[in-house]
């Protein structure tokens, strides 16, 4: 966290509140290794994979509307 | 045709946070829509959602490769898996990817149930990859590739069809 508050010209308290609300939120998550907090990327993924699932649901759905729209004008074919 | 005039009720549900099921009845005899969704030469005329569809492989067997290539006005897009099991005219089980997320296996079973009176309802079971599989993806840097994906798939869901 050291090395991030050094980045963003930030003070290691300030650092701390906004990595706070950045873990509250899910989007990062910390561990503390000795006098070291460690800071990673959080569950925040788990957004990623619903957004796949919502994506490939909406395809889904247009396709059975198609085959539907294709049985119904093939209709009388064996 | 408008949602109202649907010959058949529509339904679709998330029984857990990683499954997808969709449940339709269609108007035509379980070999026709087994037929329309093995026989490449039918496949070709709906899959692609109104956009030229290329079938590079449709081996419906089991281990049998598949392989349709979709093209959208901004580009193309392949999607591709193996046949896990195939049941004339019941139900297949077969693995689902899209290029634009590698890695990230969908594995989708089709049941075909014969109502009997000439209809066939037709359930879907599609199921993500186990919470472990994708973080260790999501881990390894896909994250940025993920959303550039995204901005692809929303064009895929914009085109005509």
């Amino acid at each position: 966290m050291g090395s991030l508050s050094e980045h963003f010209e930030m003070t290691l308290t300030g650092l701390q509140k906004h990595v706070r609300v950045l873990e509250e939120a899910g989007l990062v998550t910390t561990e503390k290794v000795g006098r070291v907090r460690h800071c990673r990327l959080g569950p925040r993924k788990l957004e990623d994979v619903a957004k796949w699932m919502t994506a490939y649901r909406t395809l889904l759905e247009q396709r059975l509307d198609h085959l539907e729209d294709f049985l119904e004008r093939t209709k009388g074919t064996p | 045709m408008s949602p109202a005039a649907k010959p058949s009720p529509a339904t679709v549900t998330q029984p857990s946070d990683r499954e997808v099921r969709t449940e339709r009845i269609f108007n035509a005899t379980r070999e026709r829509v087994w037929k329309a969704m093995t026989d490449p030469a039918l496949v070709a005329q709906w899959w692609g959602r109104g956009n030229t569809l290329v079938i590079e492989r449709l081996e419906v067997q089991r281990g049998g490769h598949w392989r349709f290539v979709e093209h959208t006005p901004d580009g193309q897009h392949g999607f591709e898996g193996r046949f896990r099991e195939v049941t004339p005219p019941e139900r297949m089980v077969r693995t689902f990817e899209w290029d634009g997320m590698p890695g990230h296996v969908i594995v989708e079973s089709t049941m075909l149930e014969d109502l009997g009176d000439g209809r066939t309802k037709v359930i879907t079971l599609s199921l993500f990859h186990t919470t472990e599989e994708r973080d260790g993806m999501v881990q390894s840097g896909m994250t940025e590739g993920m959303n550039q994906s995204y901005v692809a798939l929303d064009k895929v869901l914009a085109a005509p069809g």
